[in-house]
């Protein structure tokens, strides 16, 4: 069964982010920002430079696993990312 | 090609008896036998091709690497092989090239569905009423490894320079075939374990004399393909059967392993079973559709030439593996076993229409011994024996 459809958006063109000797790329789902394991459970393809396919689904570059947005995010390696700290005024 | 060139060959490649296998270069002479004309000739072809590809010793030799490394790729002897390959081809595999016919939507469709409704695979339905299925099994594995303990080597050719969006789709599978960069996936490092698993030498090439014609002819088809750019739809047209076919038949050794080997390392096959089903996707989706889309039914028809090339080699070496296992099966004086360093003690070749009168006991690639030598008129005509010392 497919997902709800959100707003996701990937940070193809980012600069590697490595945190933990581990790749990791910037998912925003709905607004929310994660770090997300940079390696595809099936053969370690770059998640980064996947596709959305029809089901909003996140398609890997290297044979074509897709991967639901929701396991990607429930993922207990995914790190999601605290909203940033009000900036004090001058 | 004439019999004094495959002589001058025979002269500038030989004296490495010594050499770690990967550099052992020799090939037999035909002298005046010449129903060895064809089997010498695919043996200077395999090293005309093994020339090309980077090859080293698993552990330096005593003597140091750059010695043996200086001989082998001597520049001489890479330009005599070089001037010989085209030659060698021209007799040897051109023959077996048919054109393509037919649409190419159509083909691929029909091939699924011959491939994947195909009968049991016969050598290994052998395999499973043979009395000595480890010795028939070990000769399998010897008769695959020219290509496989190299696996890929002769697609990666096919890789280099600029075509396209097919081009990353073909890199992509030359990935999986390395490994994905993990040495230790590489499917030929698979392929090395299962020899391992058999009591087998791993060394690239240690088997060489044990190589028949039709070893040898399937794994200079191949190779032959990736030589010259011109091909590359027929390349195209290998991976699109290879991949397809080797899905059902590594899943037939996976299980025939399981069952009757079960201590054998069985992972080469069991990856293919697995990613193959993946490749065949990506040569139709991303390979075969997007080339016919951008030049045509000519480049269909390359295709096809190149799937059935493939398919008809496969055929050939396959018929021949199980009527050679079944003539030494069947064969009176027939005793299994192998000596434990096949360079050492090569003999002399033989085919069955060799005049084998007077000759001492003949080997049979891994599988044993002939102590009658004439038992071996009866085996299949791409056999090679060797007369033992």
């Amino acid at each position: 069964m497919s997902e709800v459809r959100r707003e996701v958006w990937i940070g193809h063109d980012l600069p590697p982010i490595r945190r933990n000797g581990e790749d990791y790329f910037l998912l925003s789902v709905d607004g929310e920002l994660y770090l997300v394991p940079n390696r595809c459970p099936h053969r370690g393809g770059p998640l980064k430079f996947g596709t959305l396919n029809d089901q909003g689904e996140l398609v890997c570059p290297m044979h074509h696993n897709a991967f639901s947005i929701q396991s990607l995010i429930a993922n207990p390696a995914t790190i999601r990312l605290a909203a940033a700290p009000p900036i004090d005024k001058p | 090609m004439t019999c004094k060139a495959l002589a001058d060959l025979a002269g500038l490649l030989d004296g490495e008896d010594d050499a770690p296998a990967a550099f052992d270069a020799r090939i037999d002479q035909v002298g005046d036998d010449d129903s060895l004309g064809a089997f010498v000739g695919h043996q200077a072809l395999l090293r005309c091709y093994q020339a090309r590809y980077v090859v080293l010793p698993a552990q330096a030799p005593a003597g140091g690497v750059l010695a043996p490394m200086l001989r082998h790729y001597d520049e001489r002897r890479l330009a005599a092989l070089a001037d010989l390959r085209p030659r060698l081809e021209s007799e040897l595999i051109v023959p077996l090239v048919r054109p393509g016919e037919g649409d190419i939507a159509a083909y691929v469709e029909a091939m699924l569905a011959e491939i994947r409704g195909a009968p049991e695979n016969a050598f290994v339905a052998f395999l499973a009423d043979a009395d000595h299925r480890d010795h028939h099994y070990r000769n399998f594995l010897v008769q695959s490894s020219p290509d496989l303990l190299a696996e890929a080597s002769a697609s990666a050719l096919g890789i280099i320079g600029e075509y396209g969006e097919p081009q990353s789709a073909l890199f992509r599978i030359l990935i999986d075939e390395f490994g994905y960069g993990v040495p230790a996936k590489k499917h030929s490092v698979l392929y090395r374990a299962t020899m391992k698993s058999f009591g087998l030498d791993d060394a690239y090439n240690g088997y060489w004399p044990w190589f028949d014609t039709m070893a040898l002819e399937l794994h200079n088809a191949i190779h032959w393909l990736f030589q010259n750019p011109v091909n590359i739809f027929k390349q195209v047209g290998f991976l699109l059967h290879a991949e397809t076919a080797y899905q059902r038949s590594t899943l037939a050794h996976h299980r025939y392993l399981r069952r009757f080997h079960p201590d054998a390392d069985a992972r080469y096959f069991g990856e293919h079973a697995h990613i193959d089903l993946h490749h065949t996707r990506m040569v139709i989706d991303e390979a075969v559709v997007p080339f016919t889309a951008r030049f045509g039914d000519e480049a269909g028809r390359e295709i096809i030439a190149g799937a059935e090339l493939t398919k008809a080699a496969f055929a050939r070496a396959g018929d021949h593996l199980l009527a050679l296992s079944r003539a030494f099966a069947q064969a009176p004086s027939a005793s299994y076993g192998q000596p434990a360093e096949p360079r050492a003690h090569i003999g002399r070749p033989v085919t069955p229409a060799s005049d084998l009168r007077g000759v001492g006991p003949v080997r049979v690639g891994a599988l044993g011994v002939l102590a009658d030598a004439a038992d071996f008129a009866a085996f299949p005509p791409a056999a090679i024996g060797r007369v033992a010392p």
